[in-house]
C-alpha cells in the first residue's frame, strides 16, 4: 500500500503541475473534449483552474498520508472518467480518418503535451489500479495520520 | 461501514473545496492565470452598430462558400460562420514582402504560445498568446490600434486560436473589423511553402 500510494501521489503529482503553471493550455484542452457548454464560460473556465489543483492537493494528500482513503477515492473516479473521455474522443478521431487506433496522438491534457493514447489508456489502467488499491487498503504505514495516533497521551494531546 | 463512507465522502468534498479556494487565489496571482467570466472560444463578430458582419449587405462584401477566388491578389474570403476576413497565403506573403513592418502599418500578429512563439514565428510578428492577453495586450494593444492591416495567425490545420485572439480584438477591445485578417493556414503552411521563420523573440 505504501508504494501504491507513494507511485499514485508522484505521478499525479507531475501532471499537475504543468497545468497550475500554464492554466491557459490546460483550459484549450479542456475544451477540446467538447464534453462541458462553452456558455456560460465560468463553468469551463473554473474546471480549467480548479481540476489541477485537485490534483496537486490530492498527490499531497497521498504522499504525507493524511486524508488518503478520501484523497485515493477522488482520484479512482477522476482517473475513470478521464480514461473514459479520452477514448470517445480516440474512437471519434479513428472513426474520422485513416489513422491505425494506435497511431492516434494529442494533447489529452494530462500535463505531459502529445501522447500516443493507447500507452496513455494502458497507463491509466495501471493508474486506477494503483488509486482503488490505496482507497480500499487498511495500511497507515508511514502516514501522517498514524502518528498523529501515536501522540504521547502524557504530552498532553487529547487521545480521543 | 457507513461512518467510513461518511468520513471518505467528507474528505472528498473538503479536498475539492480546498482546492477551489487555493485555485481561485493562485489563478489570481498567477500572471499567466485566465480570467474566469472571460470566453475565450467565442467566434462570432458583431461589430459596434450591432450590425453582424457576417451579413454581407452591412459589410460589403459578398460572402461566398467557394474557396479562394480565382484572382490570388485579391484572394480574402468572409467567413460566413465567424463573420472574420480570411487571408490566403498570397495576400500574406505579399503583404510581408510590400510593407515594411517597421511602417507599422501592417502588423502580423501570433496567436500561439511562448514556446511555439519562441521556436519560429513569421518575422516581425507580435506575440499575443491569446490565454495570456492580460500580460500581452497592454503593448500591443497601441501598435494595433494605429494598423491598417492586421494579420493574425497561429500554427494552422485545427488550430483556432486566430480566429478567437481575432474574434476577441474585436468584442473585447474595440478594434475595428475591417482591418484584421486571420490567415488560417499558419506557421504549418507558411513552412510548407518554404517560408522563412524567426527564432527567439522580436526586440
Amino acid at each position: 500500500m505504501l508504494l501504491a500510494r507513494l507511485l499514485l501521489g508522484v505521478v499525479m503529482l507531475t501532471y499537475a503541475v504543468p497545468k497550475i503553471a500554464e492554466p491557459g493550455l490546460f483550459l484549450k484542452e479542456v475544451r477540446n473534449y467538447h464534453i462541458l457548454p462553452e456558455e456560460p464560460p465560468q463553468l469551463v473556465n473554473l474546471v480549467a483552474v480548479v481540476l489541477p489543483w485537485i490534483e496537486l492537493l490530492g498527490s499531497l494528500a497521498l504522499i504525507l498520508g493524511v486524508i488518503r482513503r478520501g484523497a485515493a477515492t477522488l482520484f479512482t473516479g477522476l482517473l475513470i472518467a478521464f480514461t473514459v473521455a479520452i477514448v470517445i474522443r480516440t474512437m471519434g478521431i479513428y472513426s474520422a480518418g485513416d489513422l491505425a487506433l494506435c497511431d492516434i496522438k494529442f494533447d489529452c491534457g494530462c500535463g505531459k503535451g502529445e501522447v500516443y493514447i493507447c500507452k496513455k489508456v494502458l497507463t491509466n489502467a495501471g493508474l486506477i489500479l494503483l488509486a482503488a488499491y490505496a482507497m480500499i487498503s487498511r495500511s497507515t504505514r508511514l502516514t501522517l495520520e498514524s502518528l498523529w495516533a501515536k501522540r504521547p497521551a502524557a504530552a498532553g494531546f487529547p487521545t480521543s | 461501514m457507513k461512518k467510513k463512507l461518511g468520513r471518505t465522502c467528507a474528505e472528498m468534498l473538503g479536498l475539492c473545496a480546498a482546492a477551489v479556494v487555493v485555485g481561485l487565489v493562485a489563478n489570481t496571482l498567477n500572471a499567466n492565470g485566465i480570467s474566469i467570466g472571460k470566453n475565450y472560444f467565442s467566434l462570432r463578430v458583431v461589430p459596434s452598430g450591432g450590425t453582424s458582419a457576417a451579413d454581407p449587405e452591412s459589410s460589403g462584401r459578398t460572402g461566398s462558400e467557394s474557396p479562394w477566388p480565382e484572382d490570388p491578389e485579391n484572394c480574402i474570403r468572409l467567413d460566413e460562420e465567424t463573420g472574420l476576413q480570411m487571408a490566403c497565403f498570397q495576400f500574406v506573403a505579399d503583404q510581408l514582402d510590400l510593407l515594411p513592418y517597421s511602417d507599422g502599418f501592417v502588423v502580423f500578429v501570433d496567436a500561439r504560445d511562448d514556446e511555439s512563439y519562441a521556436e519560429g514565428h513569421l518575422p516581425g510578428a507580435l506575440h499575443v498568446d491569446h490565454y495570456k492577453q492580460g500580460r500581452y495586450l497592454p503593448d500591443a494593444l497601441p501598435l494595433l490600434q494605429e494598423a491598417g492591416v492586421i494579420i493574425v495567425y497561429c500554427s494552422g490545420g485545427d488550430c483556432e486560436d486566430s480566429k478567437f485572439l481575432a474574434t476577441s480584438l474585436v468584442m473585447d477591445h474595440g478594434l475595428p473589423l475591417e482591418p484584421i485578417y486571420v490567415y488560417a493556414g499558419g506557421v504549418e503552411e507558411w513552412k510548407a511553402k518554404g517560408k522563412p521563420l524567426r527564432e527567439g523573440v522580436e526586440p
